[in-house]
């Protein structure tokens, strides 16, 4: 009789208080009240929580505007253990101590607003003035750190470089740029950006670009026949862009299309010294589709379907007074559907399958007076991959992120590869990631093909994907709101490398699946407001890399990459100083010579929101005109290239 | 017999005296009347005071003198059955509760003294109880509508995110309001905060604004950056809660006059006092309506603010 009274009252005091179980936590009209933290100052990891499995860097587009970055090249070379290299025809980006002259850029993934923009003859990322982006155009650059071959497939060897163009609320207007430099460098620039009362969206961008270039002295050419060194006019850079992207509803279409004409004036490849007409052109086209669709309240199904195409073409002028020329032409299919589910809050799936058709994959390589034909390889292949990722939360401060991709080629099969994070919240502020993976690089037509009749080089259609597994430990850490640190400590090997050598049997340069690297790095980060005027980040990065066979350092690796970007407002958010110092220590060029270490410094001025529309930006780069160079490749006689000492650069926007 | 005359003539002077209280809310108050009023205020901060400052004005223009015993919690809700023994104790006509902690003591353990409530979220807060009625916060979602059409005009997709436990009703209702007023309501469900980002995520090609409901899920201290940063960075207008969050990010927010909702209470608190049922009294949203508006996140946005939506603005933050 006890035990009934018992049960009904409870029950009767349940009911009693049911009307007010939403209010079980009393004093809910503080959220009306109560002091909140204000978002202005907010850090831009807020956007992407220390979630993911691997260590991230963003760069935004307010951080492109106040140090006047002019290239992606630039943006990458600001981030926390990258470097560039630039041997004044293309950008390469070196990571984690790894960027071997003659590598064009394929250990790491780029990609456009998700779009793969790697090409398929070369593998090449394009960073520098080649790139199919405006920088303007940039709303943020992800920077994914370790193997990602478990969702992307190849070339996501050392990183993922998600570039996130702007959408048309960001500019809401339109906005016309012009900029002028050292070197008779001009550019013109146009963009348009709405939001429409029925939900259609575009951004629309479209810019020029003339650089008369410089005057250039090669100590390795000083003599009266070339000029005594000098290679003048030889150095001109001419670029167009077209960018636009329109969505509505659940679909969006996005277009980009580049034209880059580069002079070359180191006489690469043994052509001659001081000869305007050496150059070459890179185009590059795309056309994408994207459908994304919320399927349930926890489920989404996106399915893209694109059309690239790449053309390359270079011109060589010899001492027998034609050019030869050299081609590479690409274009290709590529369909994905990708469903990514949340199931009971604890686990979310993503599961896709990607298939790629290359319809072209051509190289050519002929003289023309006299006309002789070396190379005319006409490729098509495919590939096709499935993959899952499976993110599970055992517990709310612990986060398992297991994925795993298998990849199928025509050329040499199948490849899995697979990664692994543990991501442990020790603290509200305090992350701590265990990270594994493994990434493949598949060999490109050029490695596997290219040949010019047995004058220097001959194809290996035999070669093999090259491997990386990387073991890393990141430790994130925000001090207050406003101060974020990173260290991490990481180690990699690779097998398989994809290395051009000379076969003894009859001196032809080949590739080969021939060498082994080694790696082991650590890299530390504080990034923030360091004080209510002073914010920005500093990194040092120091790594060894090594060949594992000859024990020798990588050819340009730096040991020692240490970063500073600061920027201070000198009148509220009107006028900014930034300031970025970037030093970077000896690297071996391939004869085994040391190139100099140095530090170079970037100052911006940046003058905006005076009234809406115009902003003016001054940027001096390399402010004590140090002088130093980048190791050259195997193509230039040169050992180190030297890179541009004092320039500058004035934009004026206005957006209306 | 003589026992049985006293008390008739009692039983019959008591009832005079009732039917003597005048029921017009306009008569002046009685002479001589000293009705005792316990006033619980829940939380230290400023709207409280506010709102009990409005509360005594009123009492006093009416020319009621009454005691008000003023019981403040401090944000600790365990000062208040104290508070409300002591109201037994003093015999008090009426309680005052501002805020939701004082409010469900009183609910709960005051069920047989008239309860008028303030600053409390919306009239579930007042517990469906017949002594009960006040003035909640939550505005009307058709008048939440009818100022984002006047201050967005442009903007006619409207996102949102709520716990359906908390919030359904106000959803539902909400997509009616919706529908009849020529906006797109695409409510996202959110029922742990593990869901917020997807949900967000979901709205970014589909809102155009993103409207905020009181919600313990969805809105608190620990969601306001994730939420603000989404507005921010996809350049989607976040319509808060308060002020408060106007100051944080949000570009403008419906708000109230606490002050005048203490007059508004005083209202009711003068009705019941004359004989009103409290259950008589629907519960009211406030009848003044003000908005604040951050001049700083229209720039970021790039939002043309009209010069009249900044004029009549109660305040703009920059």
């Amino acid at each position: 009789m006890d035990r009934y009274k018992i049960v009904v009252g409870s029950v009767l005091v349940l009911l009693c208080r049911a009307p007010l179980a939403r209010g079980a936590a009393a004093g809910e009209e503080m959220i009306l009240f109560q002091e909140l933290p204000s978002v202005f100052g907010a850090s831009k990891y807020e956007q992407k929580p220390g979630e993911a499995p691997a260590s991230i860097s963003i760069v935004t587009a307010d951080e492109i505007q106040r140090y006047g970055y002019r290239t992606l090249s630039e943006i990458l070379r600001s981030v926390r253990g990258f470097f560039t290299t630039y041997d004044r025809n293309y950008s390469y980006i070196g990571a984690r101590g790894f960027d071997r002259p003659g590598d064009y850029d394929t250990h790491v993934l780029l990609l456009l607003d998700g779009h793969r923009v790697n090409d398929n003859v070369y593998d090449q990322a394009s960073v520098g003035t080649e790139e199919i982006i405006d920088v303007d155009a940039i709303d943020r650059v992800e920077v994914i750190r370790g193997p990602s071959s478990s969702l992307y497939g190849t070339d996501a060897f050392f990183a993922v470089i998600n570039v996130i163009t702007r959408s048309g609320r960001d500019l809401n207007g339109r906005q016309i740029a012009v900029a002028g430099g050292s070197y008779s460098t001009g550019e013109a620039r146009a963009a348009y950006g709405a939001r429409f009362d029925n939900g259609v969206e575009t951004y629309l961008s479209g810019s020029y670009y003339d650089s008369g270039g410089q005057n250039l002295f090669y100590p390795e050419f000083d003599s009266p026949a070339t000029n005594n060194g000098w290679a003048r006019h030889a150095d001109g850079d001419t670029f167009d862009r077209l960018f636009g992207k329109v969505s509505f509803g659940n679909y969006r279409v996005e277009a980009g299309y580049s034209d880059r004409d580069k002079q070359i004036p180191t006489a690469s490849f043994g052509t001659l010294f001081n000869d305007s007409r050496a150059r070459t052109i890179d185009q590059r086209a795309f056309l994408d589709l994207k459908y994304d669709r919320a399927l349930t309240q926890s489920s989404r199904l996106v399915g893209t379907a694109s059309y690239d195409g790449y053309w390359y073409k270079g011109d060589y002028p010899y001492a027998t007074g034609g050019l030869s020329k050299d081609y590479g032409y690409g274009r290709w299919w590529t369909g994905e559907m990708q469903s990514i589910t949340t199931l009971r809050g604890r686990h979310k799936l993503i599961g896709g399958a990607e298939i790629r058709y290359n319809g072209q994959q051509d190289q050519g390589f002929y003289d023309t007076n006299p006309y002789a034909l070396y190379l005319d390889d006409k490729r098509r292949s495919s590939i096709w991959a499935l993959y899952v990722q499976d993110e599970f939360r055992p517990r709310h401060d612990l986060i398992l992120n297991v994925g795993v991709r298998h990849d199928s080629y025509d050329t040499f099969g199948g490849t899995t590869n697979p990664r692994l994070g543990v991501i442990y919240s020790v603290r509200d502020a305090t992350t701590l990631k265990f990270l594994f993976g493994q990434a493949f690089r598949a060999p490109n037509v050029y490695e596997l093909y290219y040949e010019d009749g047995g004058v220097s080089q001959k194809a290996n259609p035999d070669l093999q994907p090259e491997t990386i597994r990387t073991y890393e430990i990141a430790l994130e850490h925000g001090f207050g709101d406003r101060l974020r640190s990173v260290a991490s400590v990481y180690h990699y090997g690779i097998n398989d490398l994809i290395t051009i050598g000379t076969d003894p049997a009859d001196g032809l340069a080949v590739f080969r699946n021939v060498d082994r690297v080694k790696s082991n790095g650590v890299e530390v980060e504080l990034e923030g407001a360091f004080t209510r005027r002073l914010e920005g980040r500093v990194s040092y990065a120091l790594q060894r890399s090594e060949d594992v066979s000859s024990g020798q350092e990588l050819t340009n690796s730096p040991r020692h990459l240490a970063k500073a970007n600061l920027t201070s407002p000198l009148l509220s958010d009107r006028l900014l100083l930034s300031a970025e110092a970037q030093y970077m220590s000896r690297r071996q060029t391939l004869a085994g010579e040391p190139t100099g270490g140095f530090t170079v410094l970037n100052v911006n001025l940046l003058t905006r929101n005076w009234k809406k529309g115009p902003s003016v930006s001054l940027g001096i780069f390399n402010l004590f005109d140090r002088r130093y160079g980048d190791p050259g490749s195997a193509e230039h006689l040169q050992e180190v290239i030297p890179q541009d000492g004092r320039s500058y650069r004035v934009q004026v926007r206005y957006e209306f | 017999m003589r026992l049985r005359f006293v008390i008739s003539t009692g039983f019959v002077l008591a009832a005079a005296a009732l039917l003597a209280t005048p029921g017009d809310s306009g008569a002046a108050a009685p002479a001589g009347a000293m009705p005792r009023i316990a006033a619980i205020v829940s939380q230290d901060a400023g709207p409280y005071e506010e709102a009990l400052a409005g509360f005594r004005s009123h009492l006093e223009q009416q020319g009621w003198k009454t005691q008000i015993d003023v019981y403040r919690l401090h944000g600790d809700a365990a000062g208040a059955s104290p508070a409300l023994q002591q109201a037994r104790q003093d015999r008090a006509d009426l309680i005052l509760t501002l805020g939701s902690l004082g409010t469900q003591a009183a609910v709960h353990q005051a069920q047989d003294v008239p309860i008028v409530a303030g600053l409390v979220l919306t009239a579930d807060d007042l517990g469906g109880s017949a002594n009960v009625t006040g003035v909640v916060l939550d505005f009307p979602v058709e008048t939440e509508f009818h100022w984002l059409q006047r201050l967005l005009p442009r903007q006619r997709h409207i996102g949102v995110l709520f716990n359906p436990t908390e919030n359904q009703g106000r959803i539902d209702a909400a997509a009616r309001a919706a529908k009849a007023m020529g906006l797109d309501l695409f409510a996202r469900k959110v029922e742990s905060p593990r869901d917020l980002p997807e949900a967000l995520d979901s709205l970014n090609n589909r809102a155009d604004v993103l409207w905020g409901v009181a919600d313990q899920i969805v809105l608190n201290p620990q969601t306001v950056k994730p939420i603000l940063l989404f507005s921010l960075r996809n350049r989607i207008p976040f319509v808060g809660l308060s002020a408060t969050w106007v100051k944080a990010g949000a570009l403008y927010a419906l708000d109230r006059d606490y002050d005048d909702i203490g007059r508004q209470l005083g209202e009711m608190a003068v009705k019941i006092l004359r004989g009103a049922a409290p259950g008589s009294l629907q519960p009211a949203p406030p009848r003044k309506v003000v908005y604040c508006v951050n001049r700083r996140t229209a720039r970021l946005l790039k939002f043309d603010l009209q010069d009249s939506v900044l004029h009549g603005a109660q305040a703009v933050i920059d």
